[in-house]
């Protein structure tokens, strides 16, 4: 289906046209805001935010070519207005990340079960593990595709600093995998891996 | 075997920290460009070369191989239909309507009501809204009634020994229990008497018309007969005659009502 038309669809109050730009984008806000807050119950609270805040501000959108790109923009300020709020008060639970998604497995919602295999697990629990910046590059650049100079222009820095930043937060993933993994001679995932 | 490897192993590590000092560093930077293809023949090798005898670094490249499509993988996520439902519901063409535009929103207390009911239609929708009140609702709860000088502090203790003396143990609630049963029994009492009155009158009025309803069905009776004998002429007359007796079986009926009527 044509974004442009289906946007316009919105813009003009088809509600037909709404459910399935919901539906279009709700697994991708979701993982964003998933990946930048780390908490499942979080994360759909916040998505469910950008889409009323998306619903009520649709005729803002002029460059239906760029929708996608504003949509992770707006997920993105949410995402960090939520941090920045969950700072300001204490964690509601101290369930570390492997628990809570295997509390999430055990549930009845088979909807809710994010993580298929155990090496999503582990890359997940790794992002948690990573500097607010290269997480957030990593989710921007190498887990939803966006171009350097996108992620340049939203995080507000310049070009060689993302490419460079990339990289090392690449090398700072893949330290995180290997510590949670057991070191260098690998934990359960090292001979899969090799293999 | 191992042990001559060993040696050769520590005897690299110990030149290299004597001189260059520690290739890892040059390595990692050199591992996405390896991921993604981007070395030259030559800076390839010698990062193999690398990584054949820094075991370290070589777990970081394998790691590295392997996540980069699991990470693509974590690009959607499926919420569930209940998130989408939940999404359309707050987003319906109404509610949009219903926002007021900007400068036209009500000012004073019925502004700052319209305010709070919208906020609070919005919010009840999110999943941790409600433990959130329920928590916020536990904490005032206990603020009120537990903690020593509480304004409340005498009410559970008060409300234990009412529901276990009964309710006519608090001299009001005893009051009211009275009122409540004195008005039970009075209205029990107009309902038995408009019933008995109800009751008589249709036993006066079945008297009054038995003899008329007696008739028109006798004259059914041989109008049915009649029929039966292909007698229609007779037929017709004994129906005359019922309709006749329905008609002072009605009037009997109704009488008391038409001359309390005026008829």
């Amino acid at each position: 289906m044509d974004q442009t038309q289906l946007l316009q669809r919105c813009q003009a109050g088809d509600e037909l046209a709404w459910e399935v730009l919901v539906r279009t984008h709700q697994g991708k806000v979701c993982a964003i805001a998933w990946h930048y807050l780390g908490d499942q119950d979080d994360a759909l609270d916040v998505a469910q935010e950008i889409f009323v805040r998306l619903y009520r501000s649709l005729d803002a959108c002029v460059d239906p070519e760029r929708f996608e790109h504003w949509l992770t923009r707006i997920t993105r300020n949410a995402c960090i207005d939520h941090l920045r709020r969950r700072k300001a008060r204490p964690p509601r639970q101290d369930i570390p990340a492997d628990e809570m998604t295997s509390l999430a497995a055990a549930s009845a919602d088979p909807h809710q079960q994010w993580l298929s295999t155990s090496r999503q697990k582990l890359v997940h629990r790794a992002l948690q593990k990573l500097s607010d910046i290269n997480r957030e590059i990593i989710v921007l650049k190498d887990i939803q595709g966006l171009p350097l100079e996108d992620i340049a222009g939203m995080l507000e820095l310049p070009l060689g600093t993302v490419k460079s930043r990339s990289s090392r937060a690449r090398v700072e993933l893949a330290r995180a995998i290997v510590e949670i993994e057991g070191g260098p001679a690998g934990g359960p995932l090292g001979a899969e891996a090799v293999s | 075997m191992s042990g001559q490897r060993d040696d050769r192993e520590r005897f690299v590590r110990d030149v290299l920290a004597r001189t260059s000092g520690s290739p890892c560093l040059r390595c990692e930077d050199q591992l996405p460009d390896l991921a993604d293809g981007r070395l030259q023949d030559l800076d390839r090798q010698l990062v193999q070369a690398h990584l054949e005898h820094c075991s370290g670094c070589r777990s970081l490249a394998v790691a590295m191989g392997w996540c980069e499509p699991v990470l693509t993988q974590l690009a959607v996520v499926d919420p569930g239909a209940a998130f989408t439902a939940a999404v359309l519901a707050r987003t319906t063409l109404r509610q949009r309507l219903a926002a007021p535009a900007p400068g036209t929103q009500p000012e004073g207390l019925p502004g700052l009501m319209d305010r709070l009911g919208r906020w609070w239609g919005e919010r009840i929708f999110q999943p941790g809204f409600a433990a959130q009140v329920a928590y916020a609702a536990t904490v005032l709860l206990v603020l009120l009634t537990a903690v020593p000088g509480a304004p409340l502090q005498k009410v559970p203790g008060e409300a234990l020994k009412v529901m276990r003396a009964g309710p006519t143990a608090v001299p009001a609630v005893a009051v009211a229990v009275d009122w409540v049963d004195g008005q039970a029994g009075e209205t029990r009492t107009a309902v038995n008497n408009r019933v008995q009155v109800i009751d008589g009158g249709l036993d006066a009025r079945m008297m009054r018309s038995s003899e008329a309803r007696g008739q028109v069905a006798h004259h059914l009776g041989l109008m049915w007969r009649d029929l039966e004998n292909r007698r229609t002429s007779e037929a017709g007359l004994e129906g005359l005659g019922a309709i006749d007796a329905s008609r002072r079986a009605w009037a009997l009926w109704w009488h008391e009502e038409q001359s309390a009527t005026g008829e």
